[in-house]
């Protein structure tokens, strides 16, 4: 087929990719903050899991309710783990395909700080009781002000290195990338404006809701995952992409599709607006299945299939292709959204999907840019969570499926409740293995910064000679 | 797809399409709906004094969290009802025998008027109802059918009828909800009508239903040694989860918010768009039912 590039270093580029990852150590910021956010996220997920077998604890406290501590954690999640560390991430991949260094390391710098700034704002709303009341958008408006500037910040730091490429061809994880770019801005000022800002009437808030954070999901954290696996599997199994025509169809079909894919189902909404919405979550199987074929081919062709770091793009793969089957039963079977079965499908596409795609580029970057090689902890980190999102995901879903048959049926609610509570005790579980693992994927980098910072000192103390980095192609 | 513009134009094309789709269009359609009815009246009411800054404190607690606002239906039967016999009474019974085998046709039609509305049929589909009607009518009788909603939501006793895009009109942020971890709460105003009840239930849910799995929110009330005169707003808990001897809980102003608030709340108000029968709401509470009162 026509892969006609791909990422795969050849022995004379490493010198130039050392140049690009040295002129990346700034995003070394973004990815700590991201996996310090990733961490308290979890934590205030299992305070949450707790919460609904042992209702007194932390009855004391007003932060700690678990309208306060559910919705924080979900939001420490999107825009402290996962839209940072994906930007970062999508900046190094700029960098790399545009063979160009970074453009703008100060104000990514400083950008970065105010961005955590803003979510730090915004989770504390939520625990003082200033949310917006809507999905994804709770943060109040000092929180949601301070994050869209320094996006902004970040946003032209990425579309100017994106202009400043040396290499001409777009590889197709650059369209992803710019797509996502584009698309948050939109999406989040639009949605911002309509819901709290002037917000429209009636039921006609949750139309604009349903889009933002179906658009929010697909168009901006599926774009960036998608981007990462597009990249890193021909990247590390050593094979071409198999196909840019599949890609280019993957990619306009997300890109338009990505936000009609809502759940309105059984919402008093025009009936016109739920069919689309149903229509649109089955559609998304058309990028799903050519992103998963594509990679898929090229799996196949893999000179070094066993490579490190692989296991974990697969994995993402899965649950990325069993998040949109999962979800086209959310949106079509009546109720099924409003159980646990809806709070499975998008932790899976949360944690399992885009999750699992950063953290393999975590686990891939964090030694090149730091300089520094060190193993601990990745291995252990990887199966925590993969445990952990089974365990949780799987209880959910099984428990969902069993809630919806009740609440169809028109069971007393008193026995839904009491079917839901295994599922709920397994989930604590599968929480507190995610904890694990996101801590030690935390410790890891912190590790590898520590000692990056003291090879630093070491070299400027005892010589005064710059800094040396082991080259990218050297570190594995 | 190696320019940038292009790729940029594309996605912009995208981007006003599914807004112009699935934000502009709904506005365009239901954006101006009004909260007067044809006959006069307003629906819904905008909730007042305790009850509206109730509605800030659900808000900020996140409630909706785990409590949707939503009540669906499956559909309609009808009811048929008898208000006259007419002129031509022995007709009538005669039919009234065939329709209604079950009934005394006499006696029915002796009791039946305006103000004592005789119902024929029950629950039945809208063709058998209509039959019936229309057999009734040709003999002079006078009837009128009646919708009846059905569903499992209702069944449970979480509305009177399905919500419609009507009953958000006075909401903002509008608080539907996305998980049923807890029971619907469009109707629990009239399902729990007593405010002991729902104060009980927010210090700890365990008092009332049992098993519950919703967190306790006593944060919102106050333990303290009892006055010199008792506080009359004092908390009548069962004697398992009632605090120290010499001590009261007593709640804070937020909680009585929202205890108005939750008490505001129906769904019943019967509407063009979602017929209902007000009598139906009576209906018994099948969950979360007050559980007998706490001795004092």
């Amino acid at each position: 087929m026509n892969g006609s590039q791909t990422p795969i270093a050849s022995p004379g580029r490493e010198d130039q990719a050392a140049r690009i990852d040295s002129s990346c150590h700034v995003l070394m910021i973004p990815i700590v903050f991201s996996l310090v956010w990733l961490v308290l996220s979890s934590l205030l997920a299992l305070v949450t899991s707790v919460k609904l077998h042992s209702p007194t604890i932390l009855a004391d406290c007003s932060w700690m309710t678990y309208g306060h501590t559910r919705p924080a954690a979900n939001n420490a999640f999107v825009y402290g783990f996962a839209s940072q560390a994906g930007l970062a991430l999508a900046l190094w991949m700029l960098c790399r395909l545009g063979r160009t260094e970074l453009v703008g390391r100060m104000a990514i710098g400083v950008g970065t700080l105010f961005w955590n700034v803003g979510v730090g704002f915004g989770v504390v709303g939520i625990f003082t009781g200033h949310t917006t009341g809507f999905d994804w958008l709770e943060f109040p408006a000092a929180g949601s002000a301070i994050l869209f500037a320094s996006y902004l910040v970040l946003g032209v730091c990425a579309l100017l290195t994106f202009k400043a490429r040396r290499n001409p061809e777009l590889y197709p994880s650059q369209w992803y990338i710019l797509g996502a770019l584009l698309f948050f801005p939109w999406l989040y000022t639009t949605a911002r404006i309509l819901l709290v800002q002037a917000p429209v009437r009636g039921v006609t808030q949750l139309a604009v809701s349903g889009w933002f954070t179906g658009g929010m999901f697909n168009l901006w954290l599926g774009m960036l995952a998608v981007a990462l696996l597009l990249y890193f599997i021909p990247k590390l199994s050593g094979a071409p992409l198999y196909s840019r025509t599949l890609a280019s169809l993957g990619f306009w079909t997300l890109a338009v599709f990505g936000s009609w894919a809502c759940h309105y189902r059984g919402l008093p909404l025009p009936s016109w607006l739920v069919s689309a919405g149903i229509a649109g979550t089955v559609v998304l199987l058309v990028p799903m299945l050519a992103t998963v074929s594509n990679l898929w081919f090229t799996l196949g062709a893999a000179t070094d299939p066993g490579a490190k770091l692989l296991g974990i793009f697969k994995t993402s793969l899965v649950f990325f292709a069993l998040t949109v089957v999962l979800g086209i039963f959310a949106a079509l079977v009546p109720q099924l959204r409003l159980t646990l079965f809806g709070e499975a499908v998008e932790q899976m596409a949360l944690y399992g999907f885009v999750g699992f795609a950063l953290f393999g580029a975590i686990h891939y970057l964090a030694p090149r840019l730091t300089g520094v090689e060190s193993d601990c902890c990745g291995r252990a980190s990887c199966w925590l969570w993969l445990l952990g999102v089974v365990i949780y995901c799987g209880a959910f879903v099984l428990g969902g499926i069993k809630q919806q048959h009740q609440l169809v049926a028109g069971a007393a609610f008193t026995d839904v409740m009491a079917g839901s509570k295994m599922p709920i005790r397994l989930s604590t579980l599968g929480v507190l293995l995610l904890v694990a693992g996101n801590t030690a994927l935390l410790l890891r980098v912190l590790a590898l910064v520590r000692a990056c910072c003291r090879q630093c000192c070491g070299s400027c103390c005892s010589s005064a000679s710059s800094v040396k980095l082991k080259p990218a192609g050297a570190a594995r | 797809m190696n320019h940038g513009p292009l790729i940029f134009l594309g996605l912009l094309a995208s981007f006003l399409t599914s807004w112009w789709a699935l934000v502009f269009a709904p506005n365009l359609q239901l954006g101006s709906q009004s909260s007067a009815r044809p006959d006069g009246a307003q629906y819904p009411v905008r909730p007042v004094g305790l009850a509206e800054q109730g509605r800030e404190v659900y808000v900020a607690l996140g409630c909706v969290q785990c409590h949707s606002q939503q009540v669906r239906q499956d559909g309609y039967n009808f009811d048929l009802v008898l208000t006259g016999g007419g002129t031509n009474s022995a007709a009538v019974a005669v039919v009234l025998a065939r329709v209604a085998p079950q009934l005394n046709a006499a006696e029915t039609l002796a009791k039946a008027s305006d103000t004592s509305p005789q119902t024929i049929l029950k629950g039945v589909p809208f063709r058998e109802q209509d039959e019936a009607r229309v057999q009734l009518k040709k003999a002079g009788a006078i009837v009128q059918g009646i919708f009846v909603p059905f569903g499992a939501d209702l069944k449970r006793g979480w509305g009177a009828r399905l919500s419609v895009a009507a009953d958000y009109l006075q909401q903002n942020p509008v608080q539907v909800g996305s998980s049923r971890l807890g029971p619907d709460l469009s109707h629990a105003g009239a399902r729990m009508p007593d405010a002991g009840w729902h104060l009980n239930h927010l210090y700890h849910p365990r008092s009332t239903v049992d098993g519950s799995i919703m967190p306790a929110y006593q944060f919102l009330f106050e333990t303290r040694p009892v006055g010199k005169v008792p506080s009359p707003l004092a908390l009548k808990l069962p004697e398992k989860f009632a605090p120290k001897p010499g001590y009261e809980v007593v709640p804070k102003p937020e909680a009585l918010q929202l205890v108005a608030y939750l008490q505001s709340l129906r769904l019943d108000t019967p509407l063009f768009e979602a017929p209902a029968m007000l009598a139906a709401t009576a209906a018994p509470a099948v969950t979360n039912a007050p559980a007998a009162p706490p001795k004092p």
